[in-house]
């Protein structure tokens, strides 16, 4: 998806409502597929008394994406592609908050490393929590936007830097998160396509505006 | 690509960079029977490549205005025009890199990362080739404060394009070098004009590389040689200055230094 300025939208999904839900999700996009996201969050201080400080979200997809480099034995096992990005705050006021869905600037840039998450460490990032999530990903076309939809389970990890196989998810329901970037000064639009269609799937979901960064 | 080593063109003492080294640079490598490889399209004129090593520190500023470091360490910032579309994180202190995206300096203003003028250092010269060889010379330039330019030197870097392995590539290399070395061309008087220092390969000192050379090698190396510029420009400047000022000194004049009574 193009544009650095990202509308988004989420909502928690009663159970009994998952499998309607994805089946006409399955009906209203173009493409969809499995996801299994690991996620870790870091706190970058922003001065020297740490006081100050902004987040970092680090992402990679794990899953069947590894098991296709098992395909030759000698080739070298390819270095963790993590995706790094810096969500700014929530644009706020009077003219916003009637939007359906939060606007916030997006900065992002994949990383490639033997051990990318060493690195941000070392550079003085702390990690803050660690998540996994599982489950579908589909890209839907509406109203001339292109909106990524997640439906997830976000299951928490003890400890940021904990394996993969301890992650729990304690509330068993699933989110459903929902959103696309524009162009700046473009929001209104982009935020007006994801109220539309949140309104088509209600009322197996109720899609609210993401307002906080996590 | 192949696996690369830095030369850095090292002056007769008292001798400071000058844009007549490059003619003489590229002499030598005519006489070595070297082939200069077209500009790329789209480079600026006379420019086949260029290399670009930044000091990124993060700052703050603090109620009264005032400039202060923050919490993260500092980082070097690496952009070379043969991948416009990567950039490379050389943590030197902790021996780590990290390949990012082109919106990667992006990323890192969003964190107060700052480039100054004069942590940046710029390679630009031109491509030749001797069989499977790629040689570049290029001229390193330090922004200043205020957009003005210092030279730094000279830069030879040659590359093996057959091999990825830096120590199968080792043999053929050093024997290339040796024989480049011959060429090292010589004023009326016959004394040397200066001399090819290689720059060791701090590549084994770094985690997590992958094992066939690649960028982020290249990136390890372009920063080493960055501050091994700098360092050797800075210690000239200092001989220059504390001669000017024995000379002072010697002829009676005023000096910074106070003349012992």
């Amino acid at each position: 998806m193009e544009g650095r300025t990202e509308c988004r939208a989420v909502g928690v999904i009663a159970n009994p409502n998952v499998n309607t839900l994805a089946q006409a999700l399955r009906g209203m996009c173009t493409k969809y597929g499995a996801l299994e996201l690991h996620e870790v969050v870091m706190r970058v201080p922003m001065d020297a008394n740490n006081q100050q400080s902004t987040m970092l979200r680090l992402s990679r997809k794990v899953g069947k994406a590894d098991q296709k480099t098992a395909a030759n034995p000698f080739a070298e096992k390819p270095a963790d592609r993590w995706l790094a990005t810096h969500e700014g705050l929530p644009l706020r006021g009077p003219a916003v908050s009637s939007l359906p869905a939060a606007v916030r600037e997006i900065t992002e840039s994949y990383c490639n490393s033997a051990d990318a998450l060493q690195f941000w460490k070392s550079l003085g990032g702390q990690p803050e929590y660690g998540l996994l999530k599982k489950g579908n990903e589909y890209i839907c076309h509406h109203m001339g936007h292109e909106l990524r939809v997640l439906l997830l389970q976000v299951l928490t990890l003890p400890t940021p830097e904990s394996p993969l196989d301890t992650a729990r998810n304690y509330s068993g329901k699933y989110v459903l998160d929902v959103t696309t970037r524009v162009a700046p000064g473009a929001h209104v639009e982009g935020c007006q396509a994801l109220g539309s269609f949140g309104a088509k799937l209600e009322p197996l979901a109720s899609l609210q505006p993401a307002v906080l960064n996590s | 690509m192949g696996v690369r080593w830095l030369l850095r063109w090292r002056l007769p003492a008292g001798q400071t960079p000058s844009p007549q080294d490059e003619d003489v640079l590229t002499r030598m490598l005519d006489a070595f029977h070297c082939k200069a490889q077209r500009d790329q399209p789209g480079s600026k004129a006379g420019y086949s490549y260029e290399v670009k090593c930044q000091l990124l520190k993060q700052e703050t500023v603090n109620v009264s205005g005032v400039k202060q470091t923050a919490g993260m360490k500092d980082v070097w910032l690496v952009q070379t025009s043969e991948a416009k579309q990567t950039g490379y994180l050389v943590h030197r202190a902790e021996r780590m890199v990290l390949e990012v995206g082109s919106e990667g300096s992006d990323l890192m203003e969003k964190f107060n990362y700052k480039s100054r003028g004069k942590h940046t250092i710029t390679l630009t010269g031109k491509k030749f080739s001797k069989g499977d060889f790629v040689i570049r010379l290029a001229s390193a330039t330090q922004v200043s404060e205020g957009s003005t330019a210092t030279a730094l030197g000279h830069v030879l870097e040659v590359e093996y394009t057959p091999l990825l392995c830096p120590e199968a590539a080792a043999q053929i290399g050093s024997e290339f070098l040796e024989v480049l070395a011959a060429f090292t061309p010589r004023g009326p008087d016959g004394r040397s004009l200066g001399s090819l220092d290689l720059m060791k390969q701090p590549i084994s000192q770094y985690s997590g590389l992958p094992a066939t050379y690649g960028f982020q090698h290249a990136a390890v190396q372009y920063v080493d040689m960055a501050i091994q510029l700098v360092h050797v420009a800075a210690s000239a400047q200092g001989r220059a200055g504390s001669q000017q000022a024995d000379g002072s000194a010697a002829q009676g004049g005023t000096s910074a230094a106070p003349t012992p009574r």
